[in-house]
């Protein structure tokens, strides 16, 4: 019976699709204008040159009011700190571990932005963040306004931060041995800052901040052993008591495992490469 | 069949009516056209505006700055600013960009004098450690008419205003003239600090406060002070208002500075009104503070207008500092009056290995027609408000326990002070420079 009807119904379906309303809207590119990327000078031109041909990493020097927190005072860098600095990190952080591994794993493994902050970020417990690590993706890196070539210190504190990001990156990929954890279980703590460096050591931490988690402390041995080289970190371990040092030694040791067994990195290498470069950036 | 027919083709007709289609943009183009529109505006008005730009800048957190900026084509900026006497004189050089956010926005995106407000370093001009003095430097536009853009902070809602220079303000800006200009300003308000002048009707007072950057108008109403006070930055010619003042129905926004007659000037409907200076006060101390004046800075060291039974307090409070944990010294001590918020913030500034260091407390105020204060402690305002707390206890306490008259002070050495007398306790009062 409905087959009576079912030419009736096809041919008045096939008038409608014939007459149907067709939206006639071409897509609107003028969004894009919007974006307005501002004129490229010579800063860009060595960022394209040094790091983003290379390794395809980005370094966004010029304020983007949405990549770091909106509920702190920042202010952005002073052009003239942005290629020193840059060169610095390329020459201390990228060049040893391109030594190492080969550009192939950093071109990998590198975050594939940094972002450049003037000022510090102040935290609301009176300390202050010299750098941030997202994800694996990007770094943040702090203070750039105070860096000077010649100042060892400054310089020092700034690869450390680079340094201990990228520790960040390298466990958040793949995790250091659990045992790690348990070398100084009772000794983390939210309120880190009220160690001094001394109590530290004397603890089993190489610096008051690994105290605030197992994490922190994993990369703050990482980066405090190659900024500081062998005998720097020797040296820290001579000045404290038998137990810190002993402590520490253990935690030296699953570093130095960890890079082998995980990223086949020769650390005492990386580490040695590493001093160098520094000696040779600050002259 | 023809029912058939006929019910198929009303179907037809049904399904192949076409909807209106009203989604047509209100103002007849697209949110994103006309975004596209006042950006490329503004990158045009901005870069092509032959003598550049006068601006003033008012932070969130007070006061104003005067700016002179020239903006190029390819991203970059320079400027001139009356933050320090270097910046009126060097020009800065940096870079700019426009980005569509939720306004269209201004972005001084790498570092230059405007961020010398927002540096949340106290070390760089003295700003709060992490929060600068609550400045911006990325500005979202509210408005562009003539040769004026209107904008707005867009973290912490500052207030900017540009307006396209001469060729003569140009000159006089890249000559220096922010410098001059405030040096003169400044030393005619040391000299005479009480500015008066004549409304059509009545007569005001005003003050110029190049410390806070702040300048107050007040009329006597029954007795009582009506006042107007807002921020200011300077000029190549004077200072200009955050807000346009009102004087008998005609308004004003900037007080200029005649080089020549050594006189401040307001230009009310055309017609100039001078500003009358003069070193004695219209009005009473206790009537101008916490609104023309913010204070009141004592010296660590006796002047005239201090009792002995003070010093002993204060003697007391410094040596209390010197036993305590960290061996502070005791340096000035400062009154700071918000008649607004009946808020006074007493800072104790204090001297450690060298350095000079600040404690807040905040105490709450209130004071009668006739200028009698009374000052009740609330807390301490900072960290090292907080550590100082137990050792500046004998001042913390006079305060607390006293009720006073707050006067001005003329010492027979010229210049004025501000002098704080107990009613309570027989001959206990002090005195500073008026802030």
């Amino acid at each position: 019976m409905f087959n009576k009807y079912i030419r009736h119904i096809l041919v008045y379906s096939l008038i409608c699709c014939a007459f149907a309303c067709k939206k006639d809207d071409n897509l609107n590119l003028d969004y894009f204008d919007q974006q307005r990327p501002p004129v490229k000078g010579p800063i860009d031109d060595w960022i394209m040159t040094n790091y983003t041909t290379p390794y395809n990493i980005s370094v966004r020097y010029r304020w983007e009011p949405f990549e770091v927190p909106i509920n702190k005072v920042l202010v952005p860098v002073r052009e003239e700190v942005v290629v020193p600095a840059m060169q610095m990190v390329k020459d201390v952080w990228l060049a040893p571990y391109v030594k190492e591994r080969g550009v192939e794993f950093m071109k990998r493994y590198a975050p594939k932005q940094f972002v450049l902050v003037g000022s510090a970020q102040y935290e609301s417990d009176g300390s202050i963040v010299l750098g941030t690590a997202e994800g694996g993706r990007q770094i943040a890196l702090f203070v750039l306004n105070d860096f000077d070539k010649k100042n060892l210190p400054e310089v020092k504190r700034m690869l450390h931060t680079i340094h201990h990001e990228f520790a960040h990156i390298l466990h958040q990929t793949i995790l250091y041995p659990r045992e790690y954890k348990q070398i100084t279980p009772g000794g983390y703590t939210a309120t880190w800052y009220n160690t001094s460096d001394a109590q530290a050591l004397a603890m089993g931490f190489i610096t008051p901040y690994s105290r605030s988690s197992a994490d922190e402390d994993f990369v703050e041995m990482v980066s405090t052993m190659l900024v500081e080289g062998q005998q720097g970190f020797d040296a820290l371990l001579a000045s404290t008591s038998p137990a810190g040092r002993a402590t520490l030694r253990q935690k030296e040791a699953m570093v130095i495992a960890y890079f082998q067994d995980t990223w086949n990195i020769d650390f005492r290498s990386l580490q040695a490469t590493t001093q160098q470069a520094i000696i040779d950036a600050t002259k | 069949m023809k029912n058939i027919i006929l019910f198929g083709a009303l179907l037809v007709l049904l399904f192949t009516g076409c909807r209106k289609n009203d989604d047509d943009p209100v103002f007849g183009r697209t949110p994103d056209e006309r975004l596209n529109e006042v950006l490329n505006k503004m990158q045009q008005e901005l870069s092509s505006s032959p003598y550049g730009w006068k601006a003033v800048l008012y932070p969130d957190g007070g006061a104003g700055y005067g700016f002179y900026f020239t903006f190029t084509n390819n991203n970059r900026v320079s400027m001139l600013t009356d933050i320090a006497a270097q910046t009126t004189a060097t020009q800065n050089n940096s870079t700019w960009r426009l980005k569509a956010l939720q306004r269209p926005t201004l972005l001084f995106d790498t570092y230059s004098y405007l961020h010398l407000l927002s540096d949340p370093d106290p070390r760089v001009i003295g700003g709060e450690a992490g929060f600068g003095f609550l400045s911006d430097f990325n500005f979202g536009l509210d408005s562009l008419h003539g040769d004026t853009l209107d904008m707005t902070g867009i973290s912490q809602n500052s207030k900017l205003i540009l307006i396209k220079a001469t060729n003569e303000e140009a000159a006089a800006y890249k000559n220096g003239s922010l410098k001059t200009i405030q040096e003169e300003i400044d030393a005619y308000m040391q000299a005479t600090p009480f500015l008066s002048l004549e409304g059509s009707t009545e007569k005001y007072t005003a003050f110029l406060n190049g410390t806070t950057r702040n300048f107050s108008m007040s009329k006597a109403v029954n007795g009582s002070l009506v006042t107007q006070k807002d921020a200011f930055g300077y000029t190549n010619r004077g200072i200009f208002l955050k807000k346009a003042f009102n004087i008998g129905g005609h308004s004003f926004r900037e007080v200029i500075w005649d080089r020549t007659k050594k006189q401040l000037y307001i230009m009310v409907d055309n017609k100039r009104v001078d500003l009358v200076g003069s070193d004695k006060p219209t009005f009473a101390l206790h009537q101008m503070i916490g609104v023309d004046l913010a204070g009141i800075l004592v010296p660590p060291n006796p002047i005239i207008g201090w009792t002995s039974p003070f010093y002993t307090i204060w003697k007391q409070a410094d040596t209390n500092l010197r036993n305590g944990d960290y061996g502070f010294q005791l340096y000035y001590t400062e009154m700071t009056f918000d008649k607004e918020k009946d808020n006074m913030i007493y800072t104790v500034y204090l001297v450690f290995r060298g350095r000079l260091y600040a404690g807040k407390l905040r105490f709450s105020y209130t004071q009668t027609a006739d200028g009698i204060f009374a000052f009740a402690y609330q807390d301490i305002v900072d960290q090292i408000g907080g550590l100082i707390e137990k050792d500046v206890q004998p001042l913390v306490n006079l305060l607390n326990t006293n009720k006073f008259k707050i006067e001005f002070l003329y010492p027979a050495a010229g210049g004025i002070l501000g002098k704080v007398t107990s009613v309570d306790t027989p001959d206990m009062s002090f005195s500073g420079q008026l802030q």
